[in-house]
């Protein structure tokens, strides 16, 4: 890792001449600044990968499945393995989706699997985003920069490439293509994300467009092309299911396109992800993944959760009221970091609250035991210090499920912090995959 | 070709934004040698030439605030961002490596603004700029893609050159490039600002006046 270090600012310069960016909205005004990036990588081995590569594809091949099934026939639900309510009380459970089954039955085809790793060695998935997941431009391009800055570090270690992840994600968008272009659809350039748009658009190979270069016609999506407009046939949205089709979502988006969810109706576009899979990675759906791959799949799962009660059941109620103070609430309907609160940094007044909350609202929450999840070392001020950090794995399903051998390792910049995510000041490392 | 009609408006914008600072570069930079022996640098002039209606204190003022106040509308450090931020949506269109020329264009003249001898970053700007121009001929595949590039920078350099009395000769030159570029291009044109570009073009007397030839040019392209 020397080589990277000593290369840490030539590596940094590189980042800017590229422009890897991200947005942040704060006062109603959009700010853009570099992602921090760290160059001491984080590194697994592989055989520890090879346990990691097969229980993420078991996972989201459940986690389609049981999509497949809650837009469908719901056997989970009349076989009482998850109550009704946390499908049909989530907010991303989107009932304009009941009897939908998109091309080739996939409604996750690419899913970032938040995961870190306990001081025991033991991995634990903290998060499934099946929606829009974002990230893996960072590490892709990180990789590039750093072999360019430091070669001799990459000669000397025996790392398997990620640059691939361009060529994945466009077989992902032709398995899933019902007859024509690729695209990604951005909202535009003040997305906070706006830089892995166009980068995976790059290297893909895919067109990149807005809600104004698309349109619908006869039941099929256009992209608006001056020698003639062309059919699209996979769409890979970057924009949350609420603003992808006015007509059927909030009417008030203007960034999404009229009537594409009648063509997605009809088999005529796929889009990826599927609109509402968020009822698939609900904080609160979280809890029932185990029991949803001992369903499907008929298997016991290779990846634990991090221990998690649910309120919502009388005895997980109880007992998370009484340990209140030594547990982590997330409320289901957050994300980015927000709505995440550590009962231990709470006064006796707050924690009363949030009691009273639990008992009003026990659908709202989950309650997880802190893991104490492994510190990694980071450069800070040339000399290395210890900070907590995740890792996003990211699986893709096409004709068939691969998980990219790289992944986004986010870490928290404060040392009392365990919020990772980068709209909270968190920062960003490459994940090494040895061979 | 393989873009939407919006990207036609980019392509262009980021052409005729990119000749903006490379111009004005190459003009700030002689007016601050000139300004350096306390030279009479007439810079209200160059505000009504440049349609620029804020006050100054002082050609020195001037120098500093159109170079590098982003408070200013029409400054070079916002149209170098309008460069930018036109170049950033059109990633996938002009690829990461000519975008990084355009990012490297503004860091210089960020730095620029706070050395005590800025003329040595906004050489680097101009040669950013010159560097872009270079990786749109090898990176950009599509002829008209690139010839919208071009008919951007040519719209900008003429009408610098229209609103600063440049010598016949360098407007007929512009004129015969912007021409040939045109038809390359698919773009739509307005006919009457067609015709009396074209007008002015090929016939070496009763020309139009210049500030009809101006304001043709500016009025060229339906984007």
């Amino acid at each position: 890792m020397d080589g990277l270090m000593k290369n840490a600012d030539s590596i940094n310069r590189q980042l800017a001449r590229y422009g890897v960016k991200f947005g942040i909205y704060k006062n109603g005004q959009f700010h853009e600044r570099l992602f921090p990036f760290d160059p001491i990588p984080r590194v697994i081995a592989a055989e520890e990968w090879a346990t990691l590569e097969k229980g993420l594809i078991q996972r989201v091949d459940a986690l389609n499945a049981f999509l497949r099934d809650i837009y469908g026939k719901r056997h989970i639900i009349a076989d009482g393995v998850i109550p009704e309510d946390f499908v049909y009380l989530s907010s991303g459970y989107l009932p304009q989706c009941e009897g939908i089954v998109p091309p080739g039955g996939i409604y996750s085809h690419i899913s970032g699997i938040d995961l870190v790793k306990g001081k025991n060695g033991t991995w634990y998935i903290l998060e499934d985003n099946l929606r829009v997941p974002s990230g893996a431009s960072y590490p892709l391009i990180a990789r590039q920069l750093c072999r360019r800055c430091s070669p001799e570090t990459f000669r000397q270690n025996n790392v398997v490439d990620n640059r691939n992840y361009g060529n994945l994600l466009r077989e992902t968008m032709d398995a899933a293509n019902t007859g024509g272009i690729n695209v990604i659809f951005t909202p535009g350039r003040y997305n906070a994300a706006y830089f892995e748009h166009s980068y995976l658009a790059e290297r893909s190979g895919a067109v990149l467009a807005e809600s104004q270069d698309l349109y619908v016609k006869n039941n099929r999506l256009y992209y608006r092309s001056l020698e003639g407009d062309q059919q699209v046939g996979a769409l890979y949205r970057r924009i949350s299911d609420d603003y992808l089709d006015p007509l059927c979502f909030l009417p008030e988006s203007l960034i999404g396109i009229p009537n594409l969810m009648a063509v997605y109706r009809a088999g005529n576009v796929a889009i990826i992800n599927s609109p509402g899979n968020g009822v698939a990675d609900d904080k609160g759906i979280y809890y029932f993944v185990p029991k949803m791959i001992r369903y499907y799949l008929n298997q016991e799962p290779i990846l634990s959760n991090a221990p998690t009660y649910l309120p919502f059941y009388e005895e997980d109620r109880a007992y998370v009221l009484e340990h209140l103070d030594t547990l982590v609430i997330k409320d289901v309907a957050e994300a980015g970091g927000y709505g995440v609160v550590f009962g231990s940094g709470l006064s006796a007044e707050k924690l009363a609250e949030m009691r009273r909350t639990i008992l009003s609202e026990p659908r709202r929450f989950i309650a997880q035991e802190v893991v104490d999840f492994e510190d990694l070392p980071l450069l800070e001020g040339g000399s290395t210090v210890l900070r907590k950090a995740d890792l996003r794995a990211f699986v893709l399903t096409g004709k068939e499920t691969r998980v990219w051998p790289s992944g986004l390792t986010r870490f928290s910049r404060n040392p009392d912090s365990f919020i990772v995510n980068s709209s909270q000041g968190g920062g960003f490392k490459d994940t090494w995959i040895l061979r | 070709m393989d873009f939407a009609l919006s990207k036609n408006n980019r392509l262009f914008w980021m052409g005729r934004y990119s000749e903006r600072v490379y111009q004005g570069v190459l003009a700030v930079r002689d007016l601050q040698d000139q300004n350096l022996d306390g030279g009479n640098v007439d810079y209200q002039d160059l505000c009504r030439r440049l349609g620029i209606t804020q006050d100054f204190s002082d050609a020195s003022d001037f120098l500093n605030r159109y170079l590098f106040d982003r408070s200013l509308p029409d400054s070079l450090i916002c149209a170098a961002d309008a460069m930018l931020g036109n170049g950033m949506v059109l990633r996938e269109t002009i690829s990461s490596t000519t975008l990084s020329y355009l990012q490297m264009a503004v860091t210089a003249l960020e730095i620029a603004s706070t050395s005590a001898a800025s003329g040595v970053e906004l050489q680097l700007v101009l040669d950013d700029i010159m560097a872009f121009r270079g990786s749109c001929y090898e990176y950009v595949a599509d002829e008209a893609t690139r010839n919208i590039i071009k008919c951007g920078v040519s719209v900008e350099r003429l009408s610098i050159q229209l609103r600063f009395d440049e010598q016949e000769e360098k407007v007929d030159k512009e004129l015969h490039k912007l021409l040939n570029r045109l038809y390359k291009t698919h773009l739509s044109c307005r006919a009457p600002s067609l015709d009396l570009v074209t007008s002015y073009a090929f016939q070496k007397e009763d020309r139009p006046d210049r500030a009809t030839l101006l304001q043709s040019v500016e009025s060229l392209f339906q984007l």
